[in-house]
């Protein structure tokens, strides 16, 4: 027992390069700074984060939703204010473990205010963050802060082991609820997700005539999904190659907003190995931490 | 410290697997579990299906009460998830219509009438409209009924009614209106089609 108890704990003291987690670091909250900018942007701040009593869009109240019990009326606005501080700390890496608690928190009520607009990414991204918590991930590319040389490991397997139980229950998801995705005569769920006006930007008339491409297209899918066990494996980086364009693929086809862009900004852990031989070498001088 | 870390990071993990264990949200929590519903399994699908399924069963009977005070924990993070994303799409080709007095200013898709489609298409909004295009009563329809009739208003100051429409179509025929919600000036209530 004691020998595999030393290889365990000789496994978890392996340390890594802090920049891809580093890159995670920063991806992550510029993704939700981005949302809520674009948020700001189209005028729609006051109606989704108003209750519905005083003109606001959503009538659908969250019992866990604090903030108007501890602010008031003004409830959402702290935790959107407070959000947006939290995260650009985080991107800068300045007291990130602090930032990433009231962060997620604030984040969190953020949801709970407006349940309808908090989707599967923001959940992603919340426990994302509350990983990189234990991490090193504030050890390169962070306001003032020297680079390490290098940071504990666990976090990024972490993250690699997050994404393998998302791809598997998307894969599996699909498979159980719908047989239809390895049907060769069936009507592609793929194509019905993809000419879905109200979730998709694909013209249904034109790109109904290929069904066999979304038949195709479908299957892949389900493969990747499936497959995503490689991840962590050292063949993690190839299976991510598919992953990438995969998100792409959806970017440009459907209007889920951050979704792709939120799911690439953890490819850095997956891409390290690849990373680390191409884009991080030479080796960046001191000014970069 | 080490020997703390090697115990937390595992259980972590665990706790990871454990809620988030693929698929086990499909198991109710009494399947397979009495001798009649296994004989019946194993009558239609023989093994090792039924074997696999009954192992289902008694995992995620396993699985529950486990969870259930981790559960409790989640929605202070709110990070509890399915992952199921995307498992398939409609079959019906529905879009929502916003017509302003006797013009049409906005149809979902469509870049011939895009009034406010950035609105519309943002990633918070979209589900709303969604689901007021999929169902007649949607609960938060008329919470986004009255932000479209409130921009309409705003942008077109002359008009007199508004009329939100879900219209659908069968791929490749032609759309029929589905349902509607209409609001007149002065006053501007929203009131649901018959």
């Amino acid at each position: 027992m004691k020998p595999l108890w030393s290889a365990w704990t000789r496994w978890l003291d392996r340390e890594v390069d802090p920049r891809p987690l580093a890159l995670v670091r920063i991806a992550l909250p510029l993704c939700v700074l981005a949302d809520l900018a674009r948020l700001a942007q189209l005028g729609l701040l006051w109606d989704v984060f108003t209750p519905y009593a005083e003109g606001g869009l959503n009538r659908i109240e969250s019992p866990h939703a604090v903030v108007w019990e501890w602010f008031g009326p003004n409830g959402p606005w702290v935790a959107f204010s407070t959000t947006v501080l939290c995260m650009a700390l985080i991107m800068i890496g300045r007291w990130m473990r602090p930032a990433i608690v009231v962060g997620v928190l604030a984040y969190a009520q953020l949801g709970h205010v407006f349940p309808p607009g908090d989707r599967a990414i923001d959940r992603l991204i919340r426990t994302a963050l509350l990983i990189l918590l234990f991490s090193g991930a504030d050890g390169a590319f962070a306001w003032g802060r020297k680079r390490l040389a290098s940071v504990p490991a666990w976090p990024e397997h972490f993250l690699r082991l997050f994404l393998v139980l998302v791809y598997t229950s998307a894969g599996i998801a699909k498979l159980i609820q719908q047989p239809e995705w390895f049907s060769l005569t069936a009507d592609p769920p793929l194509l019905r997700i993809l000419i879905d006006p109200m979730a998709s930007t694909l013209d249904p008339d034109f790109w109904a005539q290929f069904p066999v491409l979304f038949r195709v297209l479908g299957i892949a899918t389900i493969l990747l999904e499936v497959s995503s066990i490689l991840l962590l494996t050292r063949w993690g980086p190839l299976w991510a190659i598919g992953g990438v364009l995969m998100h792409l693929g959806i970017w440009a086809s459907m209007s889920l907003g951050m979704f792709s862009p939120g799911m690439l900004a953890l490819y850095p852990v997956v891409l390290a190995p690849v990373l680390g031989r191409t884009l991080f070498r030479p080796a960046p001088s001191r000014r970069l931490g | 410290m080490k020997t703390l870390r090697a115990t937390l990071v595992p259980l972590a993990a665990f706790a990871l697997i454990w809620l988030a264990m693929p698929g086990a949200s499909f198991v109710p929590k009494g399947y397979l579990s009495t001798p009649q519903a296994r004989a019946a399994h194993q009558q239609r699908w023989g093994e090792p299906w039924t074997s696999l399924n009954v192992s289902a069963g008694i995992l995620q009977r396993i699985r529950e009460p486990i969870i259930a005070p981790i559960r409790g924990i989640q929605p202070v993070f709110r990070v509890a998830q399915s992952w199921h994303l995307y498992r398939d799409g409609p079959r019906p080709i529905r879009r929502m219509e916003v017509w302003v007095d006797t013009a049409l200013v906005y149809r979902t898709g469509d870049p011939e009438y895009d009034w406010r489609e950035g609105v519309f298409r943002n990633r918070r909004i979209r589900p709303m409209a969604e689901s007021l295009v999929v169902r007649k009563k949607a609960r938060n329809r008329l919470g986004i009924g009255r932000l479209i009739v409130q921009l309409a208003t705003q942008d077109f100051p002359d008009a007199s009614r508004v009329e939100i429409r879900s219209v659908w179509a069968r791929r490749g025929k032609t759309p029929a209106v589905h349902h509607s919600m209409t609001a007149t000036g002065p006053d501007w209530a929203l009131e649901d089609s018959p």
